[in-house]
C-alpha cells in the first residue's frame, strides 16, 4: 500500500486495472445475460410448442373429463380419441380413474407433439395437466409433486424451478398445463460460457495492464532524462541549463522551474566564491605585513625601537584582521539565518556627527574641510551599520580628495521617500567631485 | 643593484624596502600606480616589485605600459591567488609571481635570480680572472682568499662583473648603487673604484677615458 501511494506508475496501473476491470466485467455480465436470455427463450419456445400441442389435444377431450363433472351419458361416444391408432410406446404413470367411469371412457393418451419421451434422457420433456379443481388429468415424467401448480394465466408463464425450466399455461376449461424440461446442458453451456468470458476478460486485463506499464515507463522516460540533466548540471557545471524547447510540452514547466532554481543556486554560489576570494585577499595583505616585519625583525639583531615598531605594526594588522573576522562571522550568520539584526531607532543626525568628529584629524592631515548640516532623522536598523557606512564613505571622500578640498555632509529627511523599503545608495560622478546619496527607510 | 617597490600598503612597503636595503639593494619606493609607472619608466632599475591591487593605475596596466618601453624584470606581489590572475600577469610580461604572505628570504632570492637572468648570468657564483664573486652571500675571494669590501664597493664589483666586457659609465654606476634618497656626490664612485682596485688589484677594473669603467671577461 505504501508503495502504491508513493509510485505514480503503480498508481496508474492500479487505476487502469480498476477501470479495465469495471468495463470488462460490465460487458461480460451484459453478454452473459443476453446469451442466457437467448438460450432460455429458445427453451421457452420449445416448451411453448409442446404446451400448445397439449392444449390442442386437450380441446378434443370431453368437457366432463376436463372439468371433472359427470357427463350426460348420451354424449360419451362422441369423445373418442382423435387418433386411436396412435398408441404410445409406453404409458408412464397411471392416472387414477375417477369413480363411476367405465372403460369405454378411458382417456386417450396425451403426448407431447414433438416426439416421444425417452426415460433416462436428461433433457426429456415432462408435463402435467390438471383440472381447475386441482385433480390431475395426466402427467408424464413429472418428478415434482403432482399437486396442481398455481400461478397460471392466459399467457404462458415461464420460470426456472430448481434445475428445470417450466411453462405454465391455462388450457381449455381452465385446465392447467405445465411443461418442463431440465436445464441440463444449457446450464452447463452457460457455465462454460461464463468461464470463457472470465478467461478472455482476464487475458484482456493482463494485456492492458502490461500496456499501461510499458506506456507509463515511456511517460516517465522524459522525466528521468530531465533528472539526469539536472544531476549532471548540479555536479559539473552550474552555468549549464536544460533547454525548455527540447523537452516535452508537459514538462516545460518543470524545466523552467529547474532552470530558475539553478539560476539562484549559481548566483548564490558565485557570490560565495567571490566573497571568499575577497575575504582571502583581504586577509592576505595584513598577513603579508606581519610576516614581512617579523622576518625582518628576526633577520638580524634589532634595537628596542625597531622591535617596538614591529610589534606596533603587528598589533595594527591584528586589529584589521579581527575586524575582517567579525565581518566574516556576521556574513556566515546571515547565510545560516542566524543574523540578529537589531531593529531599533537610530538617529542618523547623531551618527553623522559622531563619524565626522572621528574623522576630523584625518581631514586636517589632508587639509580637507568637512562641512556638516543635520536635521533630525531616525531610521530603523542596527546602530553600527549606518555608522560604518558613513565612516567608509567619508574616509574615502577625505582620502581621495584633492589637497585643500572639501566634503559636505548632510543628514536629514527626504520628502516622499517614506515608501522606500530596503535602502539604496546613489552617486553621481560628474568629473571633479562626486555626490553620494544613502537612502534608508525611516521609522514610521 | 637598484630596485623599485610599488606597493600601496605603507607597512608592507616599509618592510620590503628595509629588507631589500639590508640585502644590499638600493631601493626606490612608490605607493601608487601613477608614481610607480613614472619611476619605472624614468630609471633603469635592475628589478621592479609590483603589487597588483594598487590605487591609481592597477598592476596590470602598469606592467602593460612599462613593457611598451622597457624590459626591466618585474616580480608581481599579490594577494590574488587565482591561477587565472597569475597566468594573466605572466602573460602580460611579468617575470615572476609571488603570493602574499611571502617569505622575505625567498623574495630576496627571487629578486637576485631575476637580476642574474636579466644579465645572462644564471650562476649565483662566478669567477673573473682570479676574483670569485658569490652574489648570494655577497662575498668576494681573490686567489681563494676572502676580501673584505664595503657594501658600496661590493655593489660596484657586482655591477661591473655582471656587465663584464661592457663599458659602464660613472652615471650608470651611480644610478645603480644609490637610491633616490641618497644625495651623495657622483665623484664618490671614483673613490669606491680606487678602493676596489687596492683590494682586488689594479688590473681588475680598467678605466676607459671619457666613457667609464670595464671589467674584462
Amino acid at each position: 500500500m505504501w508503495l502504491i501511494g508513493r509510485s505514480i506508475r503503480l498508481r496508474m496501473v492500479v487505476w487502469c486495472a480498476a477501470v479495465l476491470m469495471a468495463v470488462l466485467s460490465g460487458y461480460a455480465a451484459m453478454l452473459y445475460y443476453e446469451v442466457r436470455a437467448a438460450r432460455l427463450a429458445e427453451l421457452d419456445g420449445q416448451l411453448d410448442t409442446v404446451a400448445a400441442g397439449l392444449e390442442a389435444s386437450l380441446r378434443l377431450f370431453p368437457t366432463q373429463e376436463l372439468t371433472g363433472e359427470d357427463p350426460p351419458p348420451n354424449e360419451s361416444p362422441e369423445f373418442a380419441p382423435p387418433k386411436p391408432d396412435r398408441v404410445p410406446k409406453e404409458r408412464p404413470g397411471t392416472r387414477p380413474t375417477p369413480p363411476g367411469r367405465d372403460r369405454s371412457r378411458q382417456p386417450m393418451p396425451l403426448n407431447p407433439p414433438s416426439g416421444p419421451l425417452c426415460p433416462g434422457d436428461p433433457n426429456a420433456i415432462y408435463f402435467g395437466v390438471w383440472r381447475t379443481n386441482g385433480t390431475e388429468i395426466r402427467s408424464v415424467g413429472m418428478t415434482r409433486d403432482s399437486s396442481s401448480p398455481i400461478g397460471a394465466s392466459s399467457q404462458p408463464v415461464h420460470s426456472t424451478r430448481g434445475p428445470n425450466r417450466e411453462v405454465l399455461v391455462f388450457g381449455p376449461q381452465r385446465t392447467v398445463i405445465l411443461v418442463g424440461r431440465p436445464l441440463g446442458r444449457v446450464e452447463a453451456e452457460l457455465t462454460h460460457f461464463a468461464w470463457l468470458l472470465f478467461g478472455t476478460g482476464a487475458a484482456v486485463l493482463a494485456v492492458g495492464l502490461a500496456g499501461v506499464w510499458v506506456i507509463s515507463r515511456s511517460i516517465f522516460r522524459p522525466v528521468a532524462r530531465i533528472a539526469d540533466a539536472a544531476s549532471r548540471i548540479s555536479q559539473t557545471n552550474l552555468s549549464e541549463r536544460i533547454d525548455p524547447a527540447s523537452v516535452e510540452l508537459e514538462l516545460t514547466g518543470l524545466a523552467v522551474v529547474l532552470n530558475a532554481a539553478f539560476d539562484r543556486l549559481e548566483s548564490a554560489f558565485d557570490r560565495q566564491v567571490r566573497f571568499t576570494a575577497d575575504a582571502s585577499h583581504e586577509l592576505r595583505t595584513p598577513l603579508a605585513v606581519i610576516r614581512a616585519h617579523a622576518e625582518l625583525a628576526l633577520s638580524q639583531p634589532r634595537t628596542g625601537d625597531e622591535l617596538r615598531k614591529t610589534i606596533d605594526v603587528t598589533l595594527r594588522m591584528t586589529e584589521r584582521m579581527t575586524h575582517l573576522a567579525e565581518q566574516l562571522l556576521q556574513l556566515a550568520r546571515a547565510d545560516t539565518g542566524e543574523a540578529v539584526l537589531h531593529h531599533e531607532p537610530v538617529e542618523l543626525d547623531r551618527v553623522a556627527e559622531e563619524v565626522v568628529a572621528q574623522l576630523v584629524t584625518l581631514a586636517d592631515e589632508k587639509q580637507v574641510q568637512i562641512e556638516l548640516t543635520t536635521e533630525p532623522a531616525t531610521v530603523s536598523g542596527d546602530e553600527t551599520a549606518p555608522g560604518q557606512l558613513f565612516g567608509n564613505l567619508l574616509s574615502n571622500a577625505i582620502r581621495y580628495n584633492l589637497l585643500g578640498g572639501w566634503v559636505r555632509t548632510r543628514a536629514g529627511r527626504l520628502q516622499g521617500i517614506v515608501e522606500a523599503h530596503g535602502g539604496r545608495i546613489e552617486f553621481d560622478i560628474p568629473g571633479v567631485g562626486s555626490t553620494f546619496r544613502v537612502i534608508l527607510p525611516t521609522t514610521q | 643593484m637598484r630596485v623599485l617597490v610599488i606597493e600601496d600598503e605603507p607597512d608592507l612597503l616599509s618592510a620590503l624596502a628595509q629588507a631589500l636595503r639590508e640585502g644590499g639593494f638600493a631601493v626606490d619606493e612608490a605607493d601608487s600606480g601613477t608614481d610607480g609607472l613614472y619611476k619605472a619608466t624614468e630609471w633603469d632599475y635592475d628589478a621592479i616589485l609590483l603589487d597588483l591591487m594598487i590605487p591609481g593605475l592597477d598592476g596590470w596596466e602598469i606592467l602593460r605600459r612599462l613593457r611598451a618601453k622597457k624590459t626591466t624584470p618585474v616580480l608581481i606581489l599579490t594577494a590574488r591567488d587565482a591561477i587565472s590572475d597569475r597566468v594573466r600577469g605572466l602573460d602580460i610580461g611579468a617575470d615572476d609571481y609571488l603570493l602574499k604572505p611571502f617569505n622575505l628570504t625567498e623574495l630576496l632570492a627571487r629578486v637576485r635570480a631575476l637580476i642574474r637572468r636579466a644579465v645572462g648570468r644564471p650562476d649565483a657564483t662566478f669567477t673573473l680572472h682570479d676574483v670569485t664573486i658569490n652574489t648570494v652571500r655577497r662575498t668576494v675571494f681573490r686567489c681563494g682568499q676572502p676580501v673584505v669590501l664595503t657594501a658600496r664597493e661590493y655593489a660596484i664589483v657586482e655591477l661591473l662583473a655582471h656587465r663584464s666586457g661592457q663599458v659602464v659609465s660613472k652615471t650608470q654606476i651611480y644610478e645603480h648603487i644609490f637610491d633616490e634618497t641618497d644625495d651623495t656626490l657622483s665623484n664618490l664612485v671614483e673613490v669606491h673604484v680606487s678602493n676596489v682596485r687596492k683590494k682586488l688589484g689594479r688590473e681588475f677594473i680598467h678605466t676607459i677615458r671619457g666613457m667609464g669603467y670595464v671589467v674584462d671577461r
